[in-house]
Order: structure tokens, then C-alpha cells, then sequence
């Protein structure tokens, strides 16, 4: 009886550790965290767009300016947590710079956070100039972290 | 009587040498400054890497024929301050420096040959008006035989085309006005236009992208063709752009594209940048895919 106790202990306790083990390198390597964090970039890119669109065609929306902008400080947040998973292998434009710069790469994903929140307060307030000039901060935070920790369009995967 | 009538004569022979000097009378420095952010701030001439002193040159260019160093164009002994206007007239419009040498065409004298008497000399009178910084220039380091000054003469002869702008009367104003921004001043097809071998543009693919742009960035294709260009920008897309470096898709102008864009181009008035638009949208559009376009693919960045 005992026999049969221990070797399914030591079969329940192979299967637990195959299951640990493939979770571990799907969380190393895992193309499901390049998946999941190119749509908040996505989604990213769509904000920034949709405000521009507002902007250039002077559309009567510039009420939805300061929403975009809560959704851009939103993602910003979730960017460092989407990114914790070290997977610069496979259809992706990271840098592995990012892991190796942890800090620097939390520290831009906190000023995109910073100038979208300033976006939404301006937007608030109606004043087009202002609008404007703090799109550009914005757009500029997203460049800061692109220069460092993105892969450039010659080196992009998608260029291959 | 005589006297005075030989005074007269005298007197106007005088204002008519001076009325018709060129541009060695005083240029504008004010106008000249704008002119400066036309042409993208001479970012080629501050190493803003290393955080250098503006214009005092040391940026290093990488070329596919090695690396050349940007000059210092600060009046300081160890820049132009003993130039002439002459002299740089010469060398923005024939590549010839100070000394009567050929100067490489990394510097793009190929475009700045278009530029009007009038801008030459408001630039030159901002030029003057820069701090002078101390700070010598460091040789090229370009490998052979592409470093053979003697070389640029053959070179010259087969890809440089001296000549002032020349407004074609079948355009509107706005046209005209962008073509002069796009091809002297803001010289974009030195960038966004293939080289071939020996490093001359590829006409026939003006302005159709090149994946080996200057310090090795890739830059875009900029004609109108939907597939591979901008073909779906429209104007105000463009204007929008060079105002605040952000795409269509939303995605951020990169590295030096984007510094030229921060440091110079969103300055400039909006009835150039919409010029610059109306220009590029009526470029011929060219299929050469450079980039894949984001837009349509499933995956982001």
C-alpha cells in the first residue's frame, strides 16, 4: 500500500515540477509577453493618433483629448510590469537594454506617465497652444524611451 | 557746371556699384536665423552626443566610406572666423573650402548650390552672430580611395550639378516655396534618397527611402506611393509631423529624424511646413519598400 502512496507521490511530484519548469521557460522566453505588451504599445500608438486626427482636422472633439491622455497615463503605468518577463528573442523590437537598464527603463515609463497626466490636466483647460505644445512632450517622452530601448527601423524584425 | 554734373555722374555711378553689390552689404541675422532652422540647425555641426558646443563641429558622420567629422562653423580662429563671405559662399555652393581644396560631399553642397544670394548672406550674418568656441577639427577618417580630395574633382563631375533654385512659373507660389525648402534648404533628398556605389544620389529613386542614411539610420520612403511611401498622408498629416514628430499611427519620429524635427523643423512658420507638404505630395511616387508599414501588419513595435 505504502509502495503505491510513494510512487504516485513521486509521479505527482514529477508532473508538478515538469509544470513549474515549462511555466518558468514560457515566462523567460514566452512569445504571450511580446504579444501582450506590443498591444499596449498598440494601443499607445492609437491614443496618440486618435489625438492627432482631433487636432489636425480640428474635429469637434477635442473633449476625448483629455481621455486619450488618461489612457496613455494608464498604460504607462502597465508598461514596466508588461515588460518584467526578459523576452528580446522572436517578432520583437525590444532591446535587451531594457533589462540590463531596468531603472533607466522604469524612469521613462514614469515620464510618459508624468506628461500624459499633465496632457489631460491641459487638455481640460481648452487652450489649443498649450495642447499642442504639451503633445509634443508627450510624443517626446515616447521618442526618449524608443531611442534607448527600441530597435531602430534598420534593425527592426520586421525589416528582415 | 561741368563739376557738378561730373559730381552727379560720380554720385550715382556710387549708388548704383552699391545698390547692385551682391550680398557683401549687411545681411540679416535675424533672417539668417531662420534660414539656419530651414536647413535643420546644422545638426551635422554640434555633437549633441557628447553634448558639444553648438556648432563647434566633432559629430562624428558614419558614411559607408568611413567616418567624417562635422566642422566647427563657430567665428573662432579654430572655425571661420577667417573666412570671407565669399568664402562660404564658395563652399555652400561649389564645395570648395577656404584654401581652393575640394570639400567632401558628406556636406551637402549638392543642395545648398540652390540656395538664393539673399538667404547666403542672412545665414552668413547669423553665423557670425554665434559663440565663438575653441575646438579643433578632427581629420576624416574615410578609407581609400575615398579620401583622395583629388577624387571629389571626378566625383563633382558626375554627380553635382552647380546652380541657383529655379521657380518653375507653371507652379503656384505655395509650390515653388516648398520646393526651395525641400530641395536647397532642408536638402531631404540628401537623406531619403538611395546612393549607389561611389555614394551619388540615384535620381531615379529621388527621395524613395535608403536603408543606409546618414550615421547608418534607415530613412523612409517620402513619396506619395501607398504601398512603400506616404501615399496615405495627407497634407495636414505632413504639416502635423514636422510640427510635433508624430506619425499617423501615432508612433514617434526616431533618433536623428527627430531631433532634426525638435531642434529645427517644428519651428519653422506653418505656411512653409504646409509649402513642404504641398511640394512632397506631388513628388512622382516611386515603389521601393524600405520600411514595412506598420499600419496594416498585426503585430506593433
Amino acid at each position: 500500500m505504502s509502495n503505491v502512496r510513494t510512487t504516485g507521490g513521486l509521479i505527482a511530484a514529477l508532473i508538478l515540477s515538469l509544470m513549474l519548469w515549462s511555466a518558468a521557460v514560457k515566462a523567460q522566453g514566452g512569445d504571450a509577453n511580446i504579444e501582450y505588451r506590443q498591444k499596449i504599445m498598440t494601443t499607445n500608438g492609437q491614443n496618440m493618433g486618435a489625438i492627432g486626427d482631433i487636432l489636425k482636422n480640428q474635429l469637434p472633439l477635442q473633449g476625448n483629448i483629455a481621455e486619450h491622455a488618461r489612457i496613455l497615463s494608464i498604460n504607462a503605468k502597465m508598461i514596466p510590469g508588461a515588460f518584467k518577463a526578459q523576452a528580446a528573442e522572436g517578432k520583437t523590437d525590444a532591446k535587451a537594454d531594457i533589462w540590463k537598464d531596468w531603472s533607466a527603463f522604469e524612469a521613462k515609463a514614469k515620464k510618459l506617465q508624468e506628461e500624459s497626466d499633465k496632457l489631460a490636466q491641459v487638455a481640460a483647460g481648452g487652450n489649443m497652444a498649450e495642447i499642442g505644445e504639451q503633445i509634443k512632450k508627450v510624443g517626446g517622452a515616447c521618442k526618449a524611451c524608443h531611442d534607448d530601448f527600441r530597435k531602430p527601423k534598420e534593425q527592426s524584425y520586421k525589416n528582415k | 557746371m561741368r563739376f557738378a554734373i561730373a559730381m552727379c555722374c560720380l554720385a550715382t555711378t556710387f549708388l548704383a556699384g552699391v545698390a547692385a553689390a551682391p550680398v557683401w552689404a549687411q545681411g540679416d541675422a535675424k533672417a539668417g536665423a531662420y534660414v539656419f532652422l530651414a536647413t535643420g540647425g546644422c545638426a551635422c555641426h554640434t555633437d549633441r552626443k557628447n553634448k558639444g558646443p553648438f556648432l563647434a563641429g566633432g559629430r562624428s558622420l558614419k558614411t559607408p566610406f568611413g567616418v567624417i567629422y562635422g566642422s566647427n562653423i563657430t567665428p573662432d580662429r579654430t572655425g571661420i572666423e577667417d573666412w570671407s563671405e565669399a568664402d562660404f559662399v564658395r563652399a555652400m555652393t561649389e564645395g570648395v573650402n577656404e584654401h581652393g581644396n575640394e570639400m567632401y560631399p558628406v556636406f551637402p553642397y549638392t543642395s545648398f548650390t540652390r540656395m538664393t544670394e539673399e538667404d547666403l548672406g542672412n545665414l552668413w550674418a547669423y553665423l557670425r552672430t554665434v559663440p565663438p568656441v575653441q575646438q579643433r577639427n578632427k581629420r576624416p577618417e574615410l578609407m581609400p580611395p575615398f579620401n583622395l580630395r583629388v577624387g571629389v574633382k571626378a566625383w563633382k563631375l558626375l554627380y553635382f550639378t552647380p546652380g541657383r533654385f529655379r521657380p518653375d512659373p507653371a507652379r503656384t507660389e505655395a509650390w515653388n516655396r516648398g520646393a526651395y525648402l525641400v530641395t536647397a534648404l532642408g536638402h531631404c533628398a540628401e537623406c531619403h534618397t538611395p546612393r549607389d556605389l561611389a555614394g551619388g544620389l540615384k535620381r531615379s529613386l529621388a527621395y524613395a527611402g535608403s536603408t543606409d542614411g546618414p550615421e547608418g539610420q534607415l530613412a523612409p520612403n517620402i513619396t506619395p506611393d501607398k504601398e512603400t511611401g506616404i501615399g496615405d498622408w495627407t497634407e495636414k498629416d505632413i504639416v502635423y509631423y514636422l510640427q510635433t514628430g508624430l506619425q499617423p499611427d501615432g508612433d514617434s519620429a526616431e533618433k536623428l529624424m527627430g531631433e532634426l524635427i525638435e531642434t529645427a523643423y517644428q519651428k519653422l512658420r506653418e505656411a512653409d511646413l504646409q509649402a513642404i507638404a504641398t511640394y512632397l505630395k506631388s513628388l512622382p511616387p516611386i515603389r521601393n519598400k524600405v520600411v514595412e508599414k506598420d499600419e496594416k501588419k498585426k503585430d506593433a513595435p
